[in-house]
């Protein structure tokens, strides 16, 4: 059961790395976007814009290096917060862009932001209870190829999230 | 020395505050049964009659439950993961029925049977959601 849970929490935490990473690259784009966003006051907005991305990344690497209950915590509030914003999208049926990969994928809030968010976070809650306290870390197992296989599927999981959630973009495009 | 860790804080302060929550949210269900049971019976998915007396008696019950049970720590994970299970049921019933406004509705519950269904009404839902999940994570580690 380790084995399955520190998988899904390294999905989650490739998908916040990769978020972070990207929106740090293009932060100037990233202020602009969460100001003009209208969903949030431009104040609130620059300061989301600045704050997000090294958040995300912070949070992915603290995911995998560490196995502590308040990093895990806030990740679940990240995702919860995700989860309201594209829940509102749906509701209001007003598919507005997102910024969640930056300019490098372009993805709108809708069904689809939904359905990954709600994914990620089915992911990080099921594997919270099979990680046992005693795994300090995504290298919890001395051998390389182990620690290769438990990366590959993470990886493959992370980027079936991300094509559930471009297949559905389009669908309701 | 008595040695208390902060995630014992944590889940303590979670737990009373969704008690208390919970212990006034039933309490006002109690005094407004009526209320509450045509309130639901207006919502887009259940129909008036026995199944929703029952239904919402169920509810009303469960509420009771949350908040006397979360206190004791060894039934907080099971208890945690009904109030998940009830904030989900509440969640659908309420996008369900976005916009919708109640008539019979007292507009006296706390929690979960808003007067009108509002983006508001569902963040509220969801952030009850996340202190659940909280106290399950914090209880289970």
């Amino acid at each position: 059961m380790n084995v399955l849970g520190v998988i899904l929490k390294a999905a989650v935490a490739f998908t916040f790395i990769f978020t972070g990473c990207i929106k740090l690259f293009q932060i100037k784009e990233s202020v602009r976007f969460f100001r003009d966003w209208g969903i949030f006051p431009p104040k609130i907005g620059i300061l989301l814009g600045f704050g997000i991305p090294p958040v995300e990344l912070m949070t992915g690497i603290a995911l995998i290096l560490n196995n502590n209950v308040l990093v895990e915590i806030f990740a679940l509030a990240i995702i919860v917060f995700l989860v309201a914003i594209n829940t509102k999208a749906v509701i209001d049926q007003d598919s507005k862009p997102c910024f969640c990969f930056g300019n490098f994928i372009q993805t709108r809030l809708g069904i689809g932001g939904l359905i990954h968010t709600v994914y990620l976070l089915l992911a990080l809650f099921v594997s919270i209870f099979m990680v046992e306290i005693t795994v300090l870390n995504l290298f919890y197992t001395y051998s390389i190829f182990n620690q290769i296989l438990i990366c590959s599927i993470a990886l493959l999981t992370f980027v079936n999230g991300i094509s559930i959630r471009l297949v559905l973009d389009k669908l309701a495009a | 020395m008595i040695n208390i860790s902060i995630n014992t804080i944590l889940e303590w302060i979670f737990s009373i505050l969704l008690a208390l929550l919970f212990y006034k949210n039933a309490m006002k269900k109690k005094h407004h049964i009526f209320s509450f049971y045509k309130s639901m019976s207006e919502y887009r998915f259940f129909k008036e009659g026995l199944a929703l007396r029952v239904i919402s008696s169920l509810l009303i019950t469960c509420d009771f439950v949350i908040a006397l049970v979360i206190l004791i720590p060894i039934y907080r994970p099971a208890i945690s993961l009904l109030g998940i299970a009830i904030q989900l049921f509440y969640f659908f019933i309420m996008i369900i029925n976005y916009n919708l406004y109640s008539d019979n509705n007292c507009g006296c519950f706390i929690i979960n049977t808003p007067y009108s269904v509002s983006f508001k009404d569902i963040t509220i839902n969801l952030s009850i959601m996340f202190v659940f999940m909280s106290v399950f994570v914090l209880t289970i580690k």
